[in-house]
This record gives C-alpha cells, sequence and structure tokens, in this order.
C-alpha cells in the first residue's frame, strides 16, 4: 500500500511497507525544509512507522546548513523510536559533502530506496524480536525470569 | 515572490534575497550562470553550493541581501566572481566565522564560510556593524579544484 501526502509545493512523503519515504526536490531551502521535518516527525509520532527513508536522488545542492538539518531531523525520527537512512545521494552531492568537510557519519547511507527500506525493516524487526523476548510467556522464559528475579533477591539480600 | 532579477549585462546578474525560497531561486541562477560559462558539471554543484550558503547566511543573519554573479577575467583565464552584500549588523568576529564550522556548528554567525572558502578560489570578507557584510568568492576555470 502506498499512501501519498504532499508537503510543501515539490516535496512528497510516501508509505511504502510501512515506511516513510521522504523524496526531496532538486533545490531545498530552509520553509521547505523546516515544513518537511514538521511533515515527517508528525507522521511518525502519529503512525507505526518502521522508519524513514530520505530519498536524495533527485537534490543536485546540498549546502552545510541542508545538511545539517537533514541530519537533525533524523536525529529527532530517532528520538521518536524509528530510524532514518539516507539513499541515492548523487556524485556530486556526495563530493561537495566531503569538500566542505562536514561529519557525514553522523548518517546511514545506502544506495537506493529499496535497500534503504529493506534495512530498516531488518532493523524494525530486530527491535520487535528483542520486545518479544522480554514479553514471552514461554514456560521457557519464565522460568528464565524467575532466575533473574531471584538472582536480584539474593544480590539484595546479600547487602 | 519578492525575487526580481536583472540582467546588467551578459555577464552580470543580481539576485535579491528577502524571502525563504530566494535561495532556490540563487541555486538555480548560480548554477545556469557557471554552466554558460563552460564550467564543468562538478564545478557547478561546487559554486552552486556557495552561493547557497553565501544565501543562508544573508537570509538567517541580515534577513535581506543580493547576491551578484559576474564573469571575471585575468591575462589568461576566466572566472566567476559571486558577491554577497547585505545591510545586517555585520560579524563581529570575522576570524572566529572562518574558523571550522564545527565550532560554530548550529545558530551562530559563520556555519557556510569555512565551506565557502574551501570551495572557491579566492575568498574576501569585509563587515562592519554600520555597514553590513561583503563577501566576495571567486573560482576560476581550469584553476585548482577543477575535476
Amino acid at each position: 500500500m502506498i499512501t501519498s501526502l504532499t508537503v510543501g509545493s515539490q516535496a512528497a512523503l510516501s508509505v511504502i511497507q510501512g515506511c516513510l519515504v521522504a523524496t526531496l526536490q532538486a533545490d531545498l531551502y530552509d520553509d521547505l525544509l523546516l515544513r518537511i521535518r514538521q511533515g515527517i516527525l508528525d507522521r511518525v509520532h502519529s503512525a507505526t512507522i518502521h522508519g524513514i527513508v530520505f530519498d536524495m536522488s533527485s537534490v543536485r545542492v546540498l549546502d552545510s546548513f541542508m545538511f545539517h538539518h537533514l541530519a537533525d531531523t533524523a536525529r529527532m525520527v530517532r528520538l521518536l523510536g524509528a530510524e532514518a537512512v539516507f539513499v541515492g545521494f548523487q556524485p556530486g552531492a556526495a563530493s561537495v559533502l566531503v569538500d566542505v568537510e562536514v561529519d557525514t557519519s553522523i548518517i546511514r547511507t545506502f544506495r537506493t530506496v529499496g535497500q534503504g527500506i529493506e534495512n530498516l525493516i531488518a532493523s524494525a524487526a530486530l527491535r520487535e524480536g528483542n520486545r518479544d523476548d522480554r514479553e514471552d510467556n514461554s514456560p521457557a522464559a519464565e522460568e528464565k525470569r524467575a532466575g533473574i528475579d531471584d538472582g536480584d533477591h539474593e544480590s539484595e539480600r546479600g547487602e | 515572490m519578492a525575487t526580481m532579477n536583472r540582467s546588467v549585462e551578459n555577464d552580470e546578474k543580481l539576485i535579491v534575497l528577502s524571502e525563504s525560497w530566494d535561495k532556490e531561486h540563487a541555486i538555480i541562477e548560480t548554477r545556469e550562470f557557471a554552466a554558460r560559462m563552460g564550467f564543468s558539471q562538478a564545478d557547478r554543484t561546487l559554486i552552486a553550493t556557495a552561493a547557497a550558503e553565501l544565501s543562508t547566511n544573508i537570509l538567517r543573519y541580515a534577513g535581506q541581501g543580493e547576491l551578484i554573479l559576474r564573469t571575471i577575467t585575468d591575462a589568461d583565464r576566466i572566472g566567476i566572481e559571486v558577491v554577497a552584500v547585505d545591510k545586517g549588523r555585520g560579524i563581529m568576529d570575522i576570524e572566529k566565522a572562518l574558523q571550522d564550522h564545527y565550532s560554530t556548528k548550529r545558530g551562530s554567525l559563520g556555519l557556510g564560510l569555512p565551506s565557502v572558502r574551501r570551495i572557491m578560489d579566492e575568498f574576501e570578507i569585509e563587515s562592519s556593524p554600520a555597514s553590513g557584510t561583503l563577501i566576495i568568492a571567486r573560482k576560476w576555470k581550469g584553476h585548482r579544484g577543477e575535476r
């Protein structure tokens, strides 16, 4: 299922396989970036979204302001409990980001939207898996929890 | 929209910056200007990025100003000159503004200036509280940095 929502005039958000895909237009500016951020945070907050893919394939020029704005948006998404990845950087944009020496290690990148979505779903499954472990009601898990609890009591008594 | 463009001559272009979206306009105009001058694809992106940084500086810290694109020549080469001018409060500490942007990463003056200096071949800045800020950045065709 793909649902779309237009943010501003030329940026679009789509939900594909539970991931929010933000397709950014060729040339960005502050107000548009703020609207995109707001749209993304609202969607991540209100819906069950595994994560967000920033599709950079149309972006030709990305200055340090824009880069930091997007990287900060990714951090905000993470605070809301989802993941963010960037895909499809153009060679020119990549080369400039290195030339201007912004810290690009703070974002995760993939080649295509498909790879980005795949990765987000895999990380979400991992997070869900951890949660399931904790909520596991099988006898084995009960026993394991009881064991841990006993251990805690032991140590409390020991103090 | 407040964007107004006036071609003074074929080899000069004035871009008025007063609204957020004027930055997008500045990027497009700069890339086209550099393309007409025959700069490589990679250089067009670099020069347009410098124009983007300068535009953001103006829009954020001075509120409004102008970007002027010019073709310049010397003995045996041609280049592009990007002039950013505003009547804002000026940059208090230019040295600090030009320091690596890690130290002035967010919310303070000078965020984009080290980037502009790295991208372009020549970089000049004059600033005072009375007259605002004037930045001149040049890139030569076939000079170092052309890839």
